[in-house]
């Protein structure tokens, strides 16, 4: 099962290595990214950046989906990381069982935040990433903002709102 | 029995390595960050350590380095039982301690810590899934 879904500029790091893994207890963390799934150097390194005792992997859109709807991934606890939203989208939109928690964490900084606007601290979206989020909310794919699992959940629709 | 944790060292250092574990884990409140200042008395730290905690208290000290003024002054503290004084602290040593506070686990996670000191070199190789189930 997917535990969670977490939207991260910085990817596989200390927050999600040291801090999420523990709390969900996962046994994978899943970089999902049609580019980065690419480039062997990044993954090599992003392989490294596991904490003991889970693996990781880095897998393009369909490749991540295919794997995930196969019926063995449901005994898997599953944390999926990824860094652009479009294709959060596009996974979620494959994915047959949702993941148990959608959030959004760090990001826009990597990207840049030219055209994009605050929502929190650690995160800023342009219009059309806006535009995105409240697409997948309408469909029932409501993210929160939990950077930390010590920090109180934020509904991401009522801080766009805001 | 409530534990109480505290960092300790030389300027900034605790206090900088209890920023970096709470960007990582979030706020601790349990964890107290006391440095040394050019001029400071490190018994004055210590002192304020020792009217911080009771008997009832599991108390863990992080020390920056052994044979440091600040760890020599904290020595004295560790002739009572239910005060650990680990020496040559870092953020791995440090977030393993807030993370999971089971004190017959300290031995374990200094290991750990110790292990995590090493030269890290990429190996790149290509992008296998073979092993995902």
């Amino acid at each position: 099962m997917i535990k969670m879904l977490r939207i991260d500029d910085r990817l596989i790091h200390g927050q999600v290595a040291v801090t999420w893994s523990k709390q969900l207890e996962v046994t994978r963390i899943v970089v999902v990214s049609d580019t980065i799934s690419e480039d062997e150097i990044q993954v090599s390194a992003l392989k490294m950046a596991a904490p003991e005792g889970i693996k990781a992997f880095v897998l393009s859109v369909d490749k991540a989906a295919k794997m995930l709807n196969d019926p063995r991934a449901d005994k898997l606890k599953v944390l999926l990381v990824l860094n652009d939203p479009k294709q959060v989208a596009a996974l979620l939109a494959e994915l047959i069982t949702k993941p148990a928690i959608l959030d959004i964490a760090n990001y826009g900084r990597v990207a840049g935040l030219d055209g994009r606007h605050k929502i929190t601290d650690t995160v800023y979206l342009s219009d059309e990433e806006v535009q995105i989020f409240k697409d997948l909310a309408q469909k029932g794919d409501k993210f929160i903002y939990q950077p930390l699992p010590g920090d109180a959940a934020e509904p991401l629709d009522k801080l766009l709102e805001g | 029995m409530s534990r109480k944790i505290y960092f300790i060292s030389h300027n900034n250092f605790a206090q900088g390595l209890k920023q970096a574990v709470e960007m990582i884990a979030g706020k601790q409140d349990n964890v107290t960050a006391f440095g040394l200042m050019p001029g400071g008395d490190p018994n004055a730290i210590i002192k304020t350590i020792e009217a911080d905690i009771t008997d009832a208290d599991e108390v863990l000290i992080l020390g920056d380095l052994e044979g440091g003024s600040v760890c020599n002054a904290a020595m004295r503290l560790t002739i009572k039982d239910n005060v650990t004084l680990v020496t040559g602290s870092n953020l791995t040593l440090a977030l393993q301690v807030v993370l999971d506070s089971d004190p017959t686990h300290l031995d374990h996670q200094i290991e750990q810590a110790r292990t995590g000191l090493k030269r890290l070199k990429l190996k790149v190789s290509s992008n296998q899934d073979d092993n995902f189930f």
